[in-house]
């Protein structure tokens, strides 16, 4: 009876398939019923499998539907795997799937090309369940390209603009490079341990020491690494997210915000077991987790597109959770996933919200005083706000903090690089909600049209609202008499029932210290933003002008564009002219193809000429014949 | 003279052309404007029934799976298989030349008659062992071709194409019975097996492999092997479009098939004379190859492009000679049947877009392919085919010769001819793009619009049926290889059993 757990990924592509197919003739409404339609159907068997999971020997349910290739000794299998990584993972994505596909019927009302919307937003859910539920490394590989492959469709949606295509071209591009680490990744690790099942390997990994130094695993699992940084916008191959925010908000939401981006850290999460035997690699994703939390937050602070903002504080916190799993804790850096999904889903959509009703103008600069305007949109925000600030008893704080704590025992500068990041998310934030909503309006024109979005808008608002708030009482740390419920109930699947439980669980000596200074400094900073831009931007902006050096260098984002531009883009770019004037136009077309074809042509003009016409050569020509057959045969 | 059923059998499928083709003159001689008509459409029927009775014939007796006799006719399964053939090819020149004549504005009885003649001469010629019989055979077959091929009278080109291959012709067939003369008074028999065995007990005296010379020479002319070739395009480009095609196909088939009866028939390819034959035609086949398809790279014209095409084909099946195994001549035979619906296509076509007398330029095709999809895809189909690609007919038909060749470690002679049928691809092509990447000039367009629509169903369905044949001989190509060629070949030649 679990064996149904197909159709959860199943039915999606079902709804992809009609809204692609026939969904323009079919209108509107049939494509907004099956469209939201299949994906709750999704969520609600997935409710169901999970359940029946829970109750299953070992909380795991393995299930095989039969094999997809079998060449030499690579055996793949067709199956699903539930286990409460990807059971709760698998719940975090159709619910809120259901919900902004839901949102997305309010928000994509007057677009054009509304099917093919839904079309490609179906199939997301349909790609990103694969990669959530595969049991082997290739399946998981099938999702990964195929939600990358969404995401570029749904960036470039308004592809008539001139940005929205190049950005979508942008995230495809960084992407890929980072999938072929991946590949790289998947086939050592095949040569490693002769299969890609993810479970025989995760099996294979338990019975094996840590590796000391660098070595195979070691490579495999960087290159694995390399691969979630390029999925989940870590650095170096971050530089796309921002830009993806060209498609639209619930896109943004779903794909660039809730689900695909941490898809990353579910991969590194799936195979924990292998990660935590090579230090080296847990080391690497710490710092480089820790160093883009700091870096994105950084940039945050200045930017004016309300989605930008968003953009760059979801790097940040993608950063967060990297640090958590390089400080080993999975579970923490899981948990923390699962809290950003409904907060920032929460954000985006709110800045849906106000883009919508500001008739599409991003600019904070130009928003303001839209409270009371947009009630239910400034309070749900607001609870998002006070849970990314990580202000005790919001979900943020639970898991940001037990990150942090976890940075902490592992170094203290990583520690120290966190704060600093979570300092700059409180302020940014704090300035974002201040900008938008309070003060006066800065664009009267647009102010007076402004309103509240409809009901299929609101509510999936106020159920992500109600979600980010209860999402931390899952992981209460045991600092406040908690139990870290989270990581107990993923412990089956992040250990494979093989290591004891992770360190970092028994909370000692600074633990409440360090909780308390991180408190205090976002509530400081939360409120400096928020004095500093309640009443406009001239304060502000005296501000910028004492710092006009580290301001630029802001707002610019450290010119890190710039750099890749001029010292990456343009001599590959040169290179590739060459490639192409040198080796195939003259080398490959010139002297491998139409030489041989000139060639060939001129001994036909040749051998044309033996044709004179005259019945007199002719017969002579048979005569030589003859000749020439009595000399091999009298030879 | 008392004949059996089964002499009867033999002889009936060659006898009723014949009878038919004395009857059509004589309807011929009503010059009556008001009955033209109805007597044009007679003699056709006339025709077409004679050959599709002699058609029945052979399929009869091959559904009994006996070999039929009359004194030297020899009806055994390649007999058979070469009166299919024959009759096949001949009974769709027919359907197309009602078409064409019609174009061209040349209706004769006497074409018909020639037609069906020289279709009795080819079937006598490739089921016979006795070299006389042979002979007989080949001049039936020749004299009614040198006719056919200046069927046109009014064209100049016509004229001068069939005195070229008459001079040819004639030189050749001096040349097989001077060959025929040397053997019969060397060996004192004129039965290909006698012969074969008395060279082999006698050993190989010089005067008879000069015989054995002449006698080959006889068979490459019709084959149109290099350097017997050079008649084959003026003759093709003279003729009626689905006579060349006719020519093309069913000459050299039962000269191949003829061939086949002497060399490896009676003569071994193991015997010393026999690996003689084998390097000869090894030579001849990779010149044949390499002029056939250089030459066919700069023509102009489509006739002339579709007759180095066929000496080029040639040169493939004289490398199944090359190879001699069994499966090598399974090969052959089977790339006959295809080659019968490939050349049959490729000439129909011409007649089926209308294109007739001077009008056969590769220009002449242009945007064709969009007026007559159909016919522009089943053209496509032909030339993909003449040019070897899969899964196509023709290209399992030189698959399975070289294929043979590399098992017998004739690797070179493989490597230059698939070499050579990559070169062939550029020519074959030019077809298609033509049809269907070119547009019409404005003279053109211009021209077309003209002159009044094109009757050609007749023509377009034997193009049709040859699409089919093709994409059969690629999809169920074991049908015609185990069920018809390997049996003709393996009951019709003992050496081979």
């Amino acid at each position: 009876m679990q064996k149904i757990a197909w159709l959860i990924p199943i039915l999606p592509l079902i709804g992809s398939a009609f809204n692609g197919l026939i969904g323009k003739k079919a209108g509107k409404k049939a494509v907004s019923i099956v469209g939201v339609g299949t994906v709750v159907a999704s969520f609600l068997t997935a409710l169901w499998v999970f359940f029946a999971m829970k109750d299953a020997p070992g909380h795991r349910l393995d299930l095989i539907y039969g094999t997809w290739m079998a060449t030499g000794s690579l055996t793949v299998p067709f199956g699903l795997t539930i286990d409460p990584l990807s059971g709760t993972m698998m719940l975090v994505v159709t619910g809120i799937s259901a919900l902004i596909h839901l949102y997305s019927v309010g928000y994509m009302a007057e677009e054009e090309g509304y099917a093919r919307y839904f079309c490609y937003l179906n199939l997301f859910v349909f790609f990103m369940l694969t990669l959530v539920l595969g049991n082997s490394l290739p399946l998981l590989f099938v999702g990964w390209e195929g939600v990358g492959l969404c995401s570029y469709l749904l960036i470039g949606y308004a592809f008539e603009t001139e940005t929205a295509p190049a950005a979508g071209l942008k995230a495809f591009l960084f992407n890929r490079t980072g999938d072929m680490g991946m590949a790289i990744g998947m086939m050592a690790l095949f040569a490693l341990f002769g299969t890609l099942t993810i479970g025989d390997i995760l099996n294979q990994a338990g019975h094996m020491q840590a590796e000391v130094g660098f070595g195979v695993l070691t490579f495999a699992t960087l290159m694995l690494f390399v691969g979630a940084t390029g999925k989940s916008a870590q650095i170096p191959l971050y530089l796309w997210l921002p830009d993806a925010m060209a498609g639209p908000t619930p896109v943004s939401a779903l794909i660039h915000a809730a689900t695909m981006v941490t898809s990353g850290i579910y991969m590194i999460c799936r195979l924990a077991p292998v990660f935590s035997l090579t230090p080296i690699t847990m080391t690497t994703i710490a710092w480089v987790g820790g160093l883009t939390a700091l870096l994105a937050a950084t940039i945050g602070l200045v930017q004016r597109d309300i989605k930008k903002v968003l953009a760059y504080s979801t790097v940040s916190q993608l950063g967060y959770m990297f640090l958590g799993l390089g400080s080993a804790g999975f579970a923490a850096g899981f948990f923390h996933v699962f809290t950003h999904a409904w907060f920032k889903a929460l954000l985006f959509l709110g800045a849906g919200s106000v883009i919508h009703a500001m008739h599409h103008e991003q600019d904070l600069f130009r928003m303001g005083g839209l409270k009371e305007k947009l009630p239910i949109t400034f309070w749900t925000m607001l609870i998002a706000t006070l849970c990314i600030m990580g202000i005790p008893g919001f979900s943020g704080f639970f898991s940001k903090d037990e990150i942090l704590y976890l940075a902490f025992l592992k170094s203290p500068a990583l520690w120290a690089i966190g704060l600093v990041a979570a300092c700059c998310t409180a302020f940014y934030m704090a300035r974002l909600m201040a900008l938008a909503f309070l003060g006066e309006p800065r664009d009267s024109h647009a102010y007076e049209h402004a309103h509240e979005a409809p009901m299929t808008m609101t509510l999936p608002l106020v159920v992500l609202a109600v979600g980010a708030v209860v999402a931390g009482f899952w992981g209460i740390p045991k600092v406040l008499g908690g139990t870290f419920a989270v990581e107990h109930w993923l412990e089956p699947a992040l250990t494979y029932g093989h290591a004891e439980a992770e360190a970092g669980s028994v909370h000692e000596g600074p633990a409440m210290m360090l909780m308390g200074i991180s408190v205090a400094a976002a509530a400081g900073f939360g409120l400096f933003g928020w004095s500093l831009y309640k009443n406009g931007t001239e304060k502000s902006e005296r501000l910028a002008a004492k710092f006009p050096g580290a301001h630029t260098i802001l707002l610019n984002k450290y010119f890190l564009d710039e750099l890749v531009e001029g010292y990456l883009l343009r001599p590959t770019r040169w290179f590739g002219n060459v490639l192409w004037k040198l080796f195939d136009v003259i080398i490959i077309d010139g002297i491998g193809v139409n030489l041989p074809g000139a060639l060939t042509r001129v001994a036909g003009d040749f051998t044309a000429l033996l044709q004179t016409g005259r019945v007199r050569n002719y017969v002579l020509s048979m005569g030589l014949g003859v000749l020439v057959l009595l000399y091999i045969f009298l030879k | 003279m008392n004949l059996t059923s089964q002499n009867w059998a033999a002889l009936m499928p060659l006898l009723v052309p014949s009878v038919a083709a004395c009857l059509i003159p004589i309807a011929s001689l009503d010059k009556d404007q008001d009955t033209v008509k109805s007597v044009r459409a007679a003699m056709f029927g006339m025709a077409l029934l004679a050959l599709g009775v002699s058609f029945f014939y052979f399929t009869r007796i091959w559904a009994t799976g006996q070999n039929v006799f009359f004194s030297n006719l020899k009806m055994d399964r390649l007999g058979q298989f070469s009166g299919i053939f024959v009759t096949v090819a001949a009974m769709m020149a027919l359907l197309q030349l009602w078409d064409h004549l019609h174009h061209e504005g040349w209706m004769k009885g006497e074409t018909l008659s020639l037609l069906l003649f020289s279709a009795v001469g080819m079937m006598l010629f490739a089921s016979t062992t006795n070299l006389l019989m042979m002979f007989l055979g080949l001049e039936l077959l020749s004299l009614p071709l040198y006719v056919l091929t200046a069927t046109v009278r009014f064209r100049e080109e016509s004229i001068e194409g069939g005195m070229k291959y008459f001079i040819t012709g004639a030189v050749a067939s001096s040349c097989f019975l001077m060959g025929t003369v040397l053997l019969y008074g060397l060996t004192g028999t004129l039965e290909l097996d006698g012969i074969g065995t008395a060279i082999l007990t006698t050993g190989a005296d010089p005067l008879i492999l000069v015989g054995a010379v002449l006698l080959l020479m006889g068979f490459l002319f019709k084959i149109s092997a290099v350097p017997f070739h050079q008649w084959t395009p003026d003759a093709y480009e003279a003729s009626p479009h689905p006579i060349a095609g006719f020519m093309s196909v069913a000459t050299k088939g039962v000269a191949v098939i003829a061939l086949m009866r002497a060399f490896p028939g009676a003569i071994g390819l193991h015997t010393a004379t026999g690996q003689r034959v084998g390097m000869a035609l090894a030579v001849l086949a990779a010149a044949t190859m390499i002029i056939g398809n250089l030459s066919a790279l700069p023509q102009t014209n489509v006739k002339r492009m579709l007759a180095y095409s066929s000496i080029s084909h040639a040169g493939y099946l004289l490398l199944g000679f090359v190879a001699g195994t069994p499966e090598a001549y399974t090969g052959v035979l089977f790339y006959l049947v295809i080659y019968l619906a490939m050349n049959m296509a490729a000439f129909g076509m011409l007649t089926a877009f209308g294109l007739v007398g001077e009008h056969t330029q590769f220009e002449d095709l242009r945007g064709l392919g969009w007026k007559r999809p159909v016919l522009g895809v089943a053209a496509v189909i032909t030339m993909l085919s003449l040019a070897g690609i899969p899964p196509m007919g023709g290209f399992f038909g030189k698959y399975f010769i070289f294929k043979e060749l590399v098992k017998t470690g004739h690797v070179g002679l493989a490597v230059l001819g698939v070499t050579a049928s990559l070169v062939s691809v550029y020519y074959y092509l030019r077809v298609v793009v033509a049809l269907f990447l070119e547009q019409p000039s404005e003279s053109q367009v211009r021209e077309a619009s003209e002159k009044p629509e094109i009757q050609s169903f007749l023509s377009t369905t034997t193009v049709l049926i040859c699409a089919a044949i093709i994409l059969a001989g690629g999809f169920f190509q074991n049908l015609l290889v185990d069920g018809f060629a390997a049996k003709a070949l393996k009951e019709g030649i003992e050496i081979l059993r």
